[in-house]
């Protein structure tokens, strides 16, 4: 999984992983506005978010890692290699 | 151009527009900037993550700035398949006019945290001679 989050430094990136939910924080805290600088064009910003995802249980119990390149949040969710379904035959009725 | 109206120094070429009007496949995306005006010039800020300092080719040419990126390394792993992919900052282009207020040899370039910041002076003014005229 990518996020692309130009402008974030890894400080201000917060994961963490309650139960089955992944949630993804950036916070960001208010700049000083330099008075002496005009904005003339604003094609992006640098917002506070939050993103929640819900995991299945083959991505549970297993050692997800993160890592911050160049703007790129990059999470590493493994798949869960014991928690395969087993194979069901479904009756129909 | 309108000498007039302070704020228009910096013009899109729309071949930008004209490249994504025919489609392409490598999906070439035109990155976001923020253009602001300082006290000795401007910054312009290209929202471009994932890319690397040796992607980007900054060319000032008859006074226009020209900034361009495409990723030199592939990245895609065996057996990886795209679910969603909602960006793809592979290639891009943009364009600025710079006006003759700019000093077009003193440009700086940094690339940080997935944003390329580009700063252009303004060119140092002469002073201003101020003569007194005698009535006679």
């Amino acid at each position: 999984m990518q996020i692309a989050i130009p402008g974030f430094a890894k400080e201000e990136i917060d994961i963490r992983l309650d139960g089955n939910q992944l949630m993804i924080k950036g916070d960001v805290k208010t700049e000083p506005v330099d008075e002496k600088t005009k904005s003339i064009s604003t094609g992006f910003q640098r917002k506070s978010f939050e993103l929640k995802y819900e995991l299945g249980d083959e991505l549970l119990n297993t050692e997800i890692k993160a890592e911050q390149k160049d703007g790129i949040l990059n999470i590493w969710l493994p798949f869960n290699e014991n928690h395969k379904r087993p194979a069901q035959k479904i009756e129909v009725k | 151009m309108n000498p007039g109206f302070p704020t228009r120094v910096f013009d899109d070429l729309f071949f930008n527009g004209i490249n994504r009007f025919w489609g392409s496949d490598q999906c070439d995306e035109i990155p976001a900037v923020n253009i602001s005006k300082t006290e000795d010039g401007y910054t312009i800020e290209v929202s471009a993550p994932g890319l690397e300092k040796s992607d980007f080719a900054i060319v000032c040419e008859d006074g226009r700035l020209n900034i361009s990126a495409e990723k030199s390394t592939e990245n895609t792993n065996e057996g990886e398949q795209f679910i969603k992919r909602e960006f793809n900052y592979t290639k891009f282009n943009r364009s600025f006019t710079l006006d003759d207020t700019l000093d077009t040899e003193s440009i700086n370039a940094a690339y940080n945290h997935g944003i390329l910041t580009i700063k252009v002076s303004k060119k140092a003014e002469a002073p201003k001679l101020l003569k007194q005229i005698e009535i006679k």
